[in-house]
This record gives structure tokens, sequence and C-alpha cells, in this order.
């Protein structure tokens, strides 16, 4: 990034930011910082106050760079403004806060640039008498300092290194307000006898905010496994319960099996996403075998399956004939949201039998076999056909993460890393890596798999999580018109329920927005810090992970990005049907 | 394991035969002993001939099966880009009413794990109420075409339809014409389809499974 690039890169960010404020770092907001998870709470207030600082040197240091003469207090200010910037970022590393990668590259460049006007400083002629005059005001107050570094010393070794930072920062702070502007070998005398102390504050503090977040991230991780546990064990009551007949309890209510099982299925996907969250906490800082913590997501998802199934076998047992048919119907409507989710075929094959068993209970064997004997094999064509028309489009839509590391390869654009070709990094500041990433994808087309609506009231999709790449599809950009032509197929109208699980799942997908794949182009690409996205993974974006999984190992080291694609949908690829726009 | 078109003449057999058994005992005079007695007794024979008939229909399974083979399996010839034809089609209605339409179902295979390509399947929903009543009637339905394992599909649009007329019925066998509609591949080429059809009418799979 040199002083050019960068200029031009400001005047075209202020621009920018004024239309689309953005809080993430995309192509159209190349400065913004990457986002905080904020796991340890301090870190926010850490993370605002970088934010704002970082913006304001930027500015600052742009106009002074412009100077020819520049103000010899404005680059002692800058220099203190830049050593603070560097504590909190350092602050922001101890927290497990993935912008502080970028930040240490932007203020090397930040450095480099200070350094070249303050030299330009030195250059000018009243240079000499304006420093010399410094000089001899930082003499007349050393006395003073030493006292006050004594006094840091001692605060260190009584064990208080929260005071001796807080000193020490004001002290060095007041020292290059005027020294700032100094040489080199003008300042060397004046901090030397603050050099060995510093250390000692520096690395005692290092290792409080190392193990302040080391604890912090002990805690949540393990909130979040209990929850896991607790889910774990409430599904092995619930499923005794049904089986003995007991009546179910969600919260103090008692509640009917169907009730019950859709609120553990909703439970489900909060604990999927705690564990996703765990695991990022624990690769962050190390802190156990991750091992043994991703096994816990798969675990889960054999569990819940088992639990599921059990669920329906006793709910059928218990059913009386005249509610069967209904009871039938709605269960289908469940699990036809429900089975998609998970990754697995043998859950499906599981309810096949109890929900058969269903079926005759109510009357409908007879019925319910010639319907899906008048559907599946339309399914199958169907399926053929929309996987046949993706297909075709491969070559115009190559899969984004193809696209994105031939792109933006080590030798090309150097997001990614010669020793790590499949994983996006911070390899240089942000700011100078956004206008080539630009450059090499925006506008191209691709491919994205598995596309998903987001729960809730949002009208956003996301695609599935890979290598370290997901897709997102603005809001109202999807109108089908195939859904309907899919349900007449499924003789299925509103009075009409699908009939067979298959049935069930094909239009449960129309419904909730699931798609096997998306093609469109790129509008606009965000870098995210990879920790940050799943230690905060919100809840409604359980999706980018199947249920059942966590995100690979590997993915998500504190340098690690994860590149998220805005795209204009042209077709999509639902499981039945393949739409174009 | 017993094909499944063999277990109508099994169920038959064991349906049929008790019932000749119980006229006779019925039709002699005797105690409530005697009665309980034969009853017994007939109910051990009932159940040696269903067994034997179990046993039959195993040996005369193969049998059957051959006769099959060599009864009407139907053939079906489609013009698209080029002319596909078909060694088999199979015809069956599956009756849905009255909740909903009925589907008439024609398909190169009869069932879903013995097809081989060419294979299509043409599905239509219709208010027809057995396969017999389908003669003399067209039905606007969707086509799906592919001439080989990995080759292209043919397929018909969402908005669009294919007309299949069935004009006559023979020896256990419908005749049958694509009349009109459009076919379109997954490039997106859309292409008018012609087709002649001798279906095979299956027994619905569904009413002879056990």
């Amino acid at each position: 990034m040199n002083v050019r690039s960068f200029t031009w890169s400001i005047a075209i960010v202020v621009v920018a930011s004024h239309n689309l404020p953005s809080a993430e770092p995309s192509t159209k907001s190349p400065f913004e910082l990457l986002q905080r998870h904020a796991t340890v709470p301090e870190a926010d207030a850490v993370w605002k106050q970088v934010v704002a600082a970082d913006s304001a040197f930027r500015e600052n240091l742009e106009k002074l760079a412009q100077d020819a003469s520049p103000d010899p207090r404005k680059v002692s200010q800058g220099s203190v403004n830049l050593r603070q910037l560097k504590r909190w970022v350092e602050w922001l590393r101890n927290y497990g806060e993935p912008a502080s990668v970028d930040l240490s590259m932007r203020l090397s460049f930040y450095d480099q640039t200070l350094l070249k006007v303050t030299q330009q400083f030195w250059s000018i002629p009243q240079s000499g008498a304006i420093r010399q005059k410094v000089i001899v005001g930082l003499a007349r107050s050393e006395k003073q300092r030493l006292q006050r570094v004594a006094k840091i010393t001692d605060l260190l070794q009584k064990g208080d290194a929260v005071a001796a930072e807080k000193q020490l920062d004001s002290l060095l702070d007041e020292i290059f307000a005027t020294a700032g502007c100094l040489t080199p070998e003008e300042v060397r005398p004046i901090t030397e006898p603050i050099n060995q102390v510093e250390g000692f504050v520096r690395s005692a503090m290092s290792e409080v905010r190392q193990n302040r977040a080391r604890e912090v991230f002990t805690q949540e991780s393990q909130r979040y496994v209990d929850q896991y546990q607790a889910l774990v064990g409430a599904v092995e009551v619930a499923a005794t319960q049904v089986n003995s007949g007991t009546p179910l309890l969600r919260g103090e209510a008692a509640v009917s099996n169907l009730v019950a099982l859709g609120g553990f299925i909703n439970d489900w996907n909060e604990v999927h996403v705690g564990l996703i969250r765990a695991v990022a906490l624990v690769r962050i800082q190390s802190l156990a075998k991750e091992d043994a913590w991703t096994a816990k997501a798969a675990e889960l998802s054999t569990i819940m399956q088992a639990a599921i199934i059990k669920f329906v076998v006793a709910d059928v047992s218990k059913t009386n004939p005249d509610q069967a048919s209904a009871e039938y119907t709605e269960i289908l409507s469940l699990l036809g949201s429900m089975v998609p989710r998970c990754s697995s075929t043998t859950f499906a094959n599981g309810l096949e039998k109890p929900l058969q068993q269903l079926a005759s209970k109510a009357g409908m064997g007879e019925q319910v076999r010639k319907y899906h004997e008048a559907t599946s094999d339309m399914l199958r064509w169907r399926a053929r056909v929309a996987n046949a028309k993706a297909k075709s489009q491969a070559r115009e839509y190559p899969v984004a993460s193809s696209l994105a590391k031939a792109k933006l390869s080590a030798t090309a654009v150097g997001l990614y890393d010669q020793n790590q070709p499949s994983l996006p990094q911070v390899t240089r500041p942000i700011p100078d890596l956004m206008p080539l990433i630009s450059t090499a994808m925006l506008q191209s087309s691709v491919t994205l798999p598995g596309l998903r609506r987001l729960d809730g009231k949002t009208e956003i999709w996301m695609s599935r999580f890979a290598e370290n790449l997901y897709g997102k599809i603005p809001v109202n950009s999807i109108r089908l018109k195939s859904p309907e032509a899919l349900a007449r197929d499924l003789l299925v109208d509103q009075q009409h329920p699908p009939l067979s699980l298959s049935a069930a799942i094909a239009v449960a997908l129309s419904e909730d927005g699931v798609f096997e794949s998306v093609g469109g182009s790129i509008t606009e690409i965000t870098l995210e810090g990879a920790a940050a996205r799943f230690a905060k993974l919100p809840v409604v974006a359980g999706c980018l992970i199947p249920l059942g999984e966590v995100q690979p190992a590997g993915v998500d080291p504190l340098s690690a990005l994860v590149l998220r694609l805005d795209i204009e949908p042209k077709w999509v690829q639902h499981k039945y049907f393949f739409e174009q726009f | 394991m017993i094909p499944f078109y063999s277990l109508p003449h099994a169920r038959c057999l064991a349906r049929q035969l008790p019932p000749l058994l119980m006229l006779t005992v019925l039709s002699v005079g005797c105690s409530n002993e005697q009665v309980k007695q034969l009853t017994d007794q007939v109910s051990k024979q009932a159940e040696q001939v269903t067994k034997k008939a179990g046993e039959a229909v195993q040996q005369i399974a193969p049998q059957v099966q051959d006769a099959l083979a060599s009864g009407p399996t139907g053939e079906a010839t489609f013009q698209v880009d080029s002319s596909v034809s078909m060694q088999n089609a199979f015809g069956r209605l599956l009756v849905l009413k009255p909740d909903r339409n009925n589907v008439l179902q024609v398909r190169s295979y009869e069932v879903e794990a013995d097809e081989n390509f060419p294979s299509f399947l043409f599905q239509a929903q219709t208010d027809s109420e057995n396969i017999q009543a389908c003669v003399g009637r067209s039905f606007e339905g969707q086509l799906f075409l592919q001439a080989t394992a990995n080759g292209p599909i043919w397929s018909t649009a969402d908005a669009d339809r294919v007309t299949l007329k069935i004009t006559d019925q023979t020896d256990g066998e419908l005749i049958a014409e694509v009349i009109s509609g459009k076919l379109e591949n997954e490039l997106g080429v859309s292409l008018a389809v012609k087709g002649t059809l001798r279906i095979a009418v299956s027994e619905d799979s569904t009413e002879v499974l056990p």
C-alpha cells in the first residue's frame, strides 16, 4: 500500500461509506475493520475504540502526508495516537479477535507513512531548532520521569500490573506528545530508562488479558456444552416418557408429543450453533483437544435422530385411530422440514416404518401406498432433470470457492497463502487486498452449493459454508413459479397435504426456500474473520453448517478469513426443479 | 422371495379351499363336541392346504415368470431430435379418488429398480376411474425421456403439456399416440414430440403387494 494508492482509496471510501454504511470490510467499503466476536465483553469497547481511532488516525495521517512542512505538534500527536492504537490492537489479539491480525498489518503501513511524514519534518530548515527546544524541555522533566518509572516498577513488584500499565501508558503518551517529532537517536536517551519496565509491564498485561480470555472462553464453551448435555438428557427422558405414556412437559405446560418434538428440533438447532461457537473458542486458544468437541455435534445428531424416531414410534402406538389421520399429516409436515437439515439418509429410512403404521392406523394405508406410487417416480425424474439443468450451467457458472482459489491465489492476488492454497488469510492489509479482489471477482458468474432461507422473518438466503466461503442472496430476489407446478404434480393443495415423507420433504423444501445450488453474479464481496464468524454465529444462521457437523478443522485460525459473496441470482436448483430468472 | 405377481394366485387358493371343506361339515347333522372336533380337523386341514398352496406357488413361480416374460410388455417409439424406441411400455391407473385426481402412469419399466435406458415416464392426472375407461380419451401430462444413462434428458416444461391419446385396446395392451406437445432438454432446446405406443396394462402393483 503506497501513499498514493492509499490516498486514492481514502477518497473512494469517504464517498462509499457515506452512501452505504457498512461495518465490515467489503469491496464497497474496504477500510472497515473485521468484526469482533467480543466473547470477552471488554473486547467490544476496545474494538469500538479502535474503529474510531483508526479512522481518525487515517484521516489525520492523510492530511499530514500532503503537507510539505508538517506541523511538529501534529507529527508528535500522530505518534502518540499510533502508539495507542498499537496497544489496543495488542489487547484485541490477547482477546482472540481476528481484527487484530489485519490491524497489525495496517499499523505497519501507518508506521512507514508516519516515518515519511516525520522525515519530511526533519528536512525543513526550522526543524533542528524546534527539536532542540523539545529536547531541552524533556531534560527538565527527567527527574520527575524517573520517579514515575520507579513507582511503576514498584506497582509491578506488588503485582498490580493493571495500575502499572495505566501509569506507564500515560507517561509514554506525555513523552511522545512532544518527543514524537524527534529522530530515533534523539529519543533513545529519553526512553532508555523506561524500556525494561515497559517490557515487563507489557508481558504481564498480555498474560493477564490472555488469561482473562481463556477464562471467559472456557466458561462460554462450557456453557454451550452444558446446553448440549441438557438437551441430550431432556430428549432421553422424554423418549422414555413417551414410551410409558407419561405426559410431556415443555417448561411447565403439558404438551402433545408433536409439540414436544417440534420444541426439541428447535433446541437442536440452538445447541448446534452453540457447539459451533464453542469449537471456535476452543480453537482460538487451543483450550482443549478439539476432536472431542467436534465429535459432540455428530453425537448429538445421532442421539437426536434416534430420539425423533423413538418419538414417532411411541406416538404412533399411543395415537387413537380417530386422530391418526390428522396426526399423520401433521407429523409429515414437521418431519418434511426437519429431515433435509440432517445430512443422514438413514434418518428418513428409520421414519418410514412408523409412518406407514400410523397411516394404517388411520385407515389410509392403501391411499398412502398409491399416493407414493403416483408421486415417487415423478420426483425421481424431476430430480434428474433439475440436476442435468444445473450441470449444464457448470461451465458458465464455476463453483465459487474454486474460482476464488484460482483468481485470488498466492500468485494472483495473494489472499491465499502459498502453503495453504485453500485457506483465505490476511496476508496484507485488507484495504490493500480489496481493490485486487474487486477486479478479480466482482461481476463473475458463480455457483454456490446448498442455499437456504434463514429462519425467522428474514427474506435472506445463505449458501452452505464451503472452503471458507459462503454466499448471501439479498431480500426479495427469489420469486419462483415452479413450486406451484411441483405441488400440482404431487397432487397437493391447501386442502390436500402431501401423504408421503418424500412428498412432504419436496413441499417443505419449497416452503422453506431450500435449494441444492444457486447461480448468479457477484455484486459485493465482504471479508469476515473466520474466528469471529463462528464464535458469534447467530442462531438463524445455523444453516451455514449442516446439523451434525461443525466448521471443518483448520478453517478458523486468527488470520483466517471467510469470503461472503453477495449474489444476484440468475437461477436456482431446487431438489425437484430448476428455475431461471 | 416370491415375485409379487405370483401372490394373488396364492391368496386365491388359500381363500377358496377352506369354505369348500366347511360346506361338507355343515351338511351333516352332529353334536357340539363333534362339531368342535371337526372344526379343529378342518382348520388343521386348511392350514395344510394353505401351506401346500404356498409351496405350489413357489414351485410354479418360475413358470409364471416365464409366462409373463413372454406376455405383452408393450413398446414405445418417440421422435424428438431423433427417434428413440423402447421394448417395454407399462401403464397403470392409480386411483386416488375421491380425495385427489387419479393418475395415469405409463413408463418403460414396471418397477423403478428395473429401469434401463432408453427410458421414459408419462404421467397425467385424470378423472378416469379405470384403465378401460381410458380408451378413446386424451391425457395431458408430462413426459420425461432419456435415451442413455448419461445422455440428455427431454422433459415437459412446467407451463407445457404433452397430449397422449389412447386410441384402442387389444390383447391386454392399449394403443396410444403422443399427438401433440413439446419437450425441452437441459440446454433449453425445445422441440415438438411425437410418439406411438403399445402399452401393456400392468396390475396396480400396490394392490398385489403383501
